[in-house]
């Protein structure tokens, strides 16, 4: 073995070790998402799903956890579109997502977003877009809420989970745009957290 | 899908594959355990390596725990992209050790397609396989469909259960024997328990050369796979 193979395997028990240690600090993480009862969901938001909320599919209530932060979660599906609401531990509205498809963006919009990805890398796939509201009205959430349903209101942004590739190396992202299509902010995000059993 | 119907819908599975089984007289249990490493060498490339050991519980209308084999199995598996993967794969298997025929070595071509749509996954995988055995070499093709899903919210975590499901088409064929089908279905709950450990177990229902004279096997399934 001559001194550069030693610097190089030496190279890779650091790299194993740097990995070994992030693993083991990934599990200390206390995240945890899960299924709630309609009863456990924050009793301000409670009385937006009564009687005047609109018949809508599959209506599941969730809540997360993230090491102190709380948050809770209404997901369902309304005229085959997938809605996430999300509520603080207070039952404040904090925004609304909306599962979309590129077929439903605004042209312009949309080709923003192209141009962007045209730009800076070699091939794009998307592999979920959600139409993002963020409630920052003072007014009443329930209004809110009707108006995001009705599709009476512009949405304050988009969030992409994207695979690009760029120079042959890929990396799976998490993009925001503004309502225009204009590039807000990326991180790059671990394909692990969409894998758990064997293949 | 809520949690009940989940549950209503496992039980189900396992009541038809298990009295489905049961009233057949060519009828074998077996248990299967396997044990898996995997190891993410770069960001596309993946290795596995395993080892697995099968016995029969049920055979020849006889009760009794009696091995039968042991597999050593190495899978290289290239990501192609967020969805796309493709492996191949190298098993020996040993029976002599237990007084039995059979030895193999084989070798397996795969393709995999996975796709999440917000809990539950989809996942479509096609091999063939070259089985090379002493008296003859088969020649294997198998689709199988698989779905799974966290069984508490849309995301699973740590120290959350999982369900898995599948159903797999198998065609076998050799130049001394008429071609065989098999067919599969696969019924597992799973443990997230760490970052780096999962637990499985669970049914597997094969009827065996359907298409010939069928022999009917119910497979106990207990797996360990560790990411290293």
């Amino acid at each position: 073995m001559t001194v550069l193979d030693m610097i190089r395997f030496n190279r890779h028990i650091i790299i194993f070790t740097f990995l070994s240690v992030s693993l083991a600090f990934g599990q200390t993480k206390n995240e945890k998402e899960e299924r709630i009862l309609f009863n456990e969901f924050p009793e301000k938001a409670r009385p937006y799903f009564g009687s005047e909320f609109p018949k809508v599919k599959s209506l599941k209530f969730y809540k997360e956890t993230d090491g102190e932060k709380a948050s809770f979660e209404a997901k369902f599906k309304f005229k085959k579109r997938y809605f996430s609401l999300e509520f603080d531990t207070s039952g404040k509205l904090e925004d609304i997502e909306v599962i979309t498809k590129t077929k439903h963006i605004e042209a312009s919009v949309l080709n923003h977003i192209s141009k962007y990805f045209d730009e800076y890398y070699d091939k794009v796939r998307f592999i979920k877009i959600q139409k993002q509201y963020k409630n920052d009205s003072t007014g009443n959430d329930g209004n809110f809420i009707r108006r995001v349903l009705r599709n009476n209101i512009k949405n304050s942004g988009f969030e992409i989970i994207a695979e690009t590739s760029k120079s042959g190396s890929q990396t799976l992202s998490e993009f925001t745009f503004n309502p225009d299509g204009q590039f807000v902010a990326s991180r790059a995000i671990l394909p692990s957290s969409y894998e758990y059993v064997l293949y | 899908m809520s949690m009940f119907s989940i549950k209503r819908i496992i039980l189900l599975a396992l009541l038809v594959t298990g009295l489905k089984s049961l009233s057949q007289s060519n009828f074998q249990t077996l248990s299967e355990s396997n044990v898996a490493l995997n190891h993410q060498v770069s960001k596309k490339y993946q290795v596995n390596f395993s080892l697995k050991s099968r016995s029969f519980i049920y055979h020849n209308d006889d009760l009794g725990l009696k091995q039968q084999q042991i597999d050593l199995v190495h899978f290289s598996s290239l990501k192609l992209n967020h969805y796309h993967t493709i492996s191949l794969g190298l098993q020996y298997r040993n029976r002599d050790v237990f007084n039995m025929t059979g030895n193999e070595l084989r070798m397996t071509q795969q393709f995999n397609m996975a796709k999440r749509q917000l809990a539950i996954r989809f996942g479509h995988r096609f091999r063939t396989e070259q089985r090379i055995l002493k008296t003859k070499t088969i020649f294997r093709q198998r689709y199988r469909f698989a779905i799974d899903f966290p069984l508490n919210g849309e995301r699973l975590d740590i120290g959350e259960a999982y369900f898995v499901g599948s159903v797999e088409t198998l065609l076998s064929l050799s130049k001394i024997e008429s071609p065989e089908i098999d067919q599969r279905a696969t019924f597992l709950v799973g443990w997230q328990l760490s970052d780096t450990l999962k637990l499985q177990t669970g049914l597997e229902y094969r009827a065996e050369a359907f298409n010939v004279s069928t022999e009917n096997k119910l497979f106990i399934l207990t797996s360990a796979v560790l990411k290293i």
